[in-house]
């Protein structure tokens, strides 16, 4: 039977983790399997925590056999003009013949009918791609594919930055912190560099015209206000035609002593391209990133090659495959 | 404004196709950056025309103002029929024009080629796109297709990595490569067997399919090989026992007739008690070595979790060059309404 979920049931959440299919943290492949529920459950009690938090479990014989945890997105909202939320949990126990698809698409009734009620407009849902049952369960209740993402990580116990051979750099190019009075040049780069891009926002036809450049000009706008921890900018006779934004490891993963730094989005004004620039950006962004953590995450778009053929050449690893789907309500 | 309108395409049609191949998105070996879009479409306009040439198929065009604004082909799959022992078919093109609305005429095409599809006694039915093709996906999943795997598409070019020049990890000495040998089957075969014990491909990942589905394609696929389905195949051994093996293929008659510089390397495995010990690298590479006597690029799929095959592939020079999703529906659970 279905149930709401809220914080006063953590301790039964926490006995039942072990036996759901998902596997958080997925692209960390040395972490025990202890590290990682702790980890998870951490995130879920962040996630009820919040005012916007819908939450629901099944319940077999007082076991918790599956639940999905929902929170509204107030930056998507607020740049879309429409109501998005995000399912930030959702998993199923899954027995030997039985995938929980039953199960999962009773939880996303249920939390379909709960958002209705809100107003919500639109639904995201993020899903690691082994993770079969949930995708098929997503896709049966109406939510589309939109796109995919790899999981880079690079592993400085595995590889040095001094073994990595960068091709020679521009004798024009400059790398430096950027300052608030990029925040503009930035932007420029932006609307070239994005503007023919393909991911989960330029993919959803239902986003209101012109979502997916705003989004990525949030994102800088947001990283100049203290989301990002370092911003790098490349120069090239003094004019800005590049950026990298990174972040230390995040509050959660320093508690729970995951030494991961994060690369979030890096653009290169395209009259600029094939240049280097972009791998000088990035080493230059990996050798701050080393003082911070011994693992650095990247996802990229599954389509967007010359990132990744970059990153590999980098030493960086391809560990995790994520779908993003969207549902739209009404 | 016209309306759109479904009608069957036959081979009679393919002049009338001819004209509008430019504006349909779907462009085949998208991951071949290296083809002109004249060649291209000439390939693919034979290819339309040898499916349709095919007894089983079934294709549909729907046109707007006289031109055609979308594309559906399908055609039986006899060997996942064989293999399966269900009704299988393939939706080999599903295209449409790139500035068509989100996309009714994808829609009316899939509905129709569904019932038709039904009403042969086709058991489920298969598609695989690329990944920058989101409305061809929406299509599909509107319509009841379930994404079952994600494959990356690999390709290595030798003009820009030439082989002679590749530096590799000391091998243990006790492995060698060599060609596979007919009576090697039986060894390749339960190698195959134990290496896809717990694989994650679409056949495992399909709960609609027979139990142990999964296996018996890796061991059909096996047993095609060493019939002729490839045209070489390379096994490593330590110690004399069979730790690996990798099966090849020269380019299509179709590809070389259109020039399409290739080599395509189907399918492999490594006994999983040796990975992690060099054998794939050292296999891939006498792969290579065989592969350029025929072509400077050479191409491989891998699933996108199958990250010890990106990671070694990528060490060899191979790069990402493109993306599908493979979706399936199951025609018994349910006609469009």
């Amino acid at each position: 039977m279905i149930a709401r979920l809220d914080s006063t049931v953590l301790g039964d959440l926490s006995e039942a983790l072990p036996q759901f299919a998902h596997l958080p943290l997925a692209h960390l492949h040395d972490l025990s399997s202890e590290r990682r529920r702790a980890y998870w459950l951490d995130e879920i009690s962040k996630s009820l925590a919040k005012e916007s938090s819908i939450a629901f479990q099944w319940v077999v014989s007082g076991t918790i056999k599956g639940f999905i945890i929902y929170n509204d997105s107030p930056w998507d909202s607020e740049i879309t003009g429409r109501r998005i939320g995000i399912v930030e949990h959702v998993a199923v126990a899954v027995g030997e013949k039985d995938s929980g698809t039953e199960i999962l698409q009773e939880l996303l009734d249920e939390l379909t009918r709960s958002l209705v009620d809100r107003g919500t407009q639109c639904v995201v849902g993020k899903v690691h791609s082994n993770e079969l049952p949930v995708i098929h369960a997503l896709e049966q209740r109406g939510f589309l594919l939109m796109d995919s993402l790899l999981d880079f990580v690079f592993d400085f116990s595995r590889t040095s930055l001094e073994e990595i051979n960068p091709p020679k750099r521009d004798k024009q190019l400059q790398i430096r912190h950027a300052e608030p009075a990029d925040l503009s040049a930035l932007m420029t780069i932006n609307e070239k560099a994005f503007t023919g891009y393909f991911g989960r926002y330029h993919a959803d036809p239902r986003m209101p015209p012109g979502t997916a450049t705003k989004v990525y000009a949030e994102w800088v706008r947001s990283a100049f206000q203290g989301w990002a921890d370092w911003i790098l900018v490349a120069e090239v006779d003094g004019r800005i035609v590049g950026y990298g934004l990174w972040r230390k490891p995040l509050e959660i993963e320093a508690r729970n002593s995951l030494s991961v730094a994060h690369y979030d989005l890096a653009a290169i004004d395209p009259e600029f391209l094939r240049r280097g620039l972009w791998t000088a950006l990035m080493f230059d962004g990996m050798g701050i990133a080393r003082n911070y953590a011994q693992y650095l995450i990247g996802p990229v778009h599954v389509c967007n090659y010359p990132v990744q053929h970059t990153l590999q050449k980098l030493g960086w690893r391809i560990s995790g495959a994520r779908h993003s789907f969207h549902k739209w309500l009404g | 404004m016209t309306g759109t309108t479904a009608a069957e395409l036959d081979v009679a049609s393919l002049e009338d196709l001819k004209a509008s191949l430019s504006r349909l998105t779907h462009k085949p070996l998208p991951h071949l950056s290296y083809l002109t879009a004249g060649q291209r479409e000439a390939y693919w306009l034979d290819e339309l025309g040898q499916d349709l040439a095919d007894e089983s198929s079934q294709a549909f065009v729907s046109r707007r103002s006289g031109g055609i604004e979308a594309l559906a082909v399908c055609i039986d799959s006899p060997w996942d029929t064989r293999v399966v022992n269900r009704r299988f078919a393939i939706v080999k093109h599903l295209a449409h024009a790139d500035n068509a609305p989100d996309s009714k005429a994808l829609d009316d095409l899939l509905t129709e080629m569904i019932v038709r599809a039904a009403s042969r006694g086709v058991e489920c039915l298969t598609c695989k796109i690329h990944a920058l093709d989101s409305a061809v996906m929406r299509a599909l999943e509107r319509q009841g297709f379930l994404l079952m795997d994600t494959l990356l598409d690999l390709v290595f070019d030798s003009s820009r990595t030439p082989l002679e020049n590749m530096r590799l990890p000391k091998r243990t000495e006790r492995l060698h490569t060599r060609a596979a040998r007919p009576e090697d089957a039986p060894e390749v075969l339960a190698l195959a067997h134990k290496a896809f014990a717990k694989y994650f491909g679409r056949y495992h990942s399909d709960p609609k399919m027979p139990p142990g589905t999964g296996a018996k394609v890796y061991d059909q696929w096996v047993c095609s090989g060493f019939e002729g389905w490839v045209d070489w195949t390379v096994v490593a051994e330590i110690d004399g026992k069979i730790v690996g093996y990798s099966m090849w293929k020269n380019a299509s008659a179709l590809e070389t007739k259109h020039c399409v510089d290739i080599a395509h390397c189907n399918f492999g495995a490594i006994h999983p008690n040796f990975s992690g010990r060099g054998v794939y690298t050292a296999l891939k590479l006498a792969g290579m070595r065989i592969a350029e006597s025929s072509a400077k690029h050479f191409d491989l799929a891998t699933h996108i979790a199958n990250y010890p095959v990106h990671r070694a592939t990528a060490k060899l020079g191979w790069r990402i060059a493109g993306a599908r999703h493979s979706f399936h529906k199951w025609l018994s659970d349910g006609l469009p309404e």
